[in-house]
């Protein structure tokens, strides 16, 4: 019972850290991921069943948070959980720099999918926001990932997940 | 076929996220406002703290900001006593002339309890909902200028399309040489004037503020000033890049125009 209680709590508790960042720290417009970061670091404490719910839960809150398409989160961060489950078996829980460089490609993978979405519906140039926003997005969410991966490993010891 | 067997799981994940992007049912998106409706106290809580620091913080600023507004209050009212006068007279000539006057609007204010939690929209999200006599469409200003619509209401919270969105278009018109093109906004969060004439006459520095074609922006809200001036692509007009009235980055009260 534990488990899905942390599972549940570290994705409201990000979904309002996400939301709070923006609102007050959002320098040249970027925000970090900080639902991806959290998707990527429960999916190391569960498995494929787990975390598909885990992502749909965080893509349709991130959704829910956005006046764009309705479901563009949802499948970025569905795809994501399958790609997460085919390569976290190659890496150490408890190895950083390799989590971080994980964290770095699905970020890059979820804006490129979303990227893909937004564009199929306004026109707005792929390159110029692959440039601008896609990648920046990715290295700002790579940046700040190894403090929210501290934080919530934290937890995660501290409820013996 | 055991690895195909494999594959299930990930085949059905996809074809749920496709057919979940796709089909869009109503049923999964009816719940995206009872998630935000359920949401906006807690954001609301969480936002005091960091509101309360910002004006600490910022007193100092503040008060030399209220010096010179005190002043500038001083001058203003001068000048409304004048315009005052002037209304009146218009008022009486438009009576004269038979003209219809719209300018019925109420203003709601609202707080801004949180933004778009994606990179390249640009929206809001504010703590006046459709309890509050909100709804879609509604034009969103501050005492500077434009600053979006309405696009989707809650019970207690809406969000805002900002000008700046690529989603964005309002109908404006150069202020000192009347010249009248579409604001759109771009995914890096700039604005640009569109479809001017080729020959149009528009220079840095000019004003641009919504022509009230389209009926959704009343006309006369600034929208913006002019920073540059351009060929489209084509070459067959003119655009302008813009910068707002209103520092849309740092949005933390909005006024809603209510019919």
């Amino acid at each position: 019972m534990r488990r899905p209680v942390f599972f549940l709590a570290s994705i409201f508790g990000v979904l309002f850290l996400q939301i709070i960042f923006s609102n007050h720290f959002n320098p040249l417009r970027i925000q970090p991921n900080f639902l991806l970061v959290a998707v990527i670091f429960l999916s190391f404490y569960a498995d494929f069943k787990i975390n598909v719910a885990i992502a749909f839960l965080a893509g349709f809150l991130k959704d829910s948070f956005t006046a764009g398409i309705f479901g563009a989160n949802i499948f970025s961060f569905l795809i994501c959980a399958i790609i997460l489950d085919q390569y976290k078996r190659y890496i150490y829980r408890e190895d950083l720099y390799l989590k971080v460089i994980l964290v770095f490609v699905i970020t890059l993978v979820n804006g490129l999918l979303n990227l893909v979405i937004v564009i199929s519906s306004i026109s707005i140039p792929f390159w110029g926001s692959f440039l601008f926003i896609v990648l920046p997005e990715s290295f700002y969410t790579t940046l700040v990932a190894p403090a929210l991966f501290w934080i919530m490993r934290k937890c995660a010891l501290k409820y013996s997940i | 076929m055991l690895r195909y067997k494999r594959l299930l799981p990930y085949l059905s994940v996809i074809s749920l996220a496709i057919v979940l992007l796709l089909a869009r049912f109503p049923v999964v998106s009816s719940l995206k406002k009872p998630t935000v409706d359920g949401s906006k106290i807690f954001l609301k809580i969480l936002n005091y703290p960091f509101q309360e620091l910002k004006k600490i913080l910022f007193y100092h600023s503040a008060y030399n900001q209220n010096l010179a507004l005190r002043e500038e209050s001083a001058q203003l009212k001068n000048k409304l006593v004048e315009l005052e006068e002037l209304r009146q007279e218009n008022d009486r000539l438009k009576k004269l002339f038979n003209f219809k006057h719209d300018s019925n609007f109420t203003l709601i204010v609202s707080q801004v309890i949180g933004r778009d939690s994606v990179n390249w929209l640009a929206s809001l999200i504010i703590d006046k909902g459709k309890e509050n006599g909100v709804q879609n469409g509604m034009c969103v200003i501050t005492d500077a200028g434009l600053v979006g619509k309405i696009v989707e209401v809650g019970s207690f919270y809406s969000k805002v399309m900002l000008i700046n969105d690529p989603n964005s278009s309002v109908s404006s018109l150069i202020q000192r040489s009347r010249e009248q093109g579409i604001t759109s906004g771009t995914v890096t969060g700039e604005l640009r004037l569109h479809f001017l004439p080729v020959n149009s006459d528009v220079k840095v520095g000019d004003l641009a503020i919504t022509s009230g074609l389209g009926g959704v922006y009343p006309k006369g809200l600034v929208v913006g000033k002019v920073t540059e001036v351009g060929e489209e692509a084509d070459g067959l007009s003119k655009s302008c890049l813009l910068v707002p009235a209103v520092k849309l980055s740092r949005l933390e009260e909005v006024l809603i125009m209510v019919r």
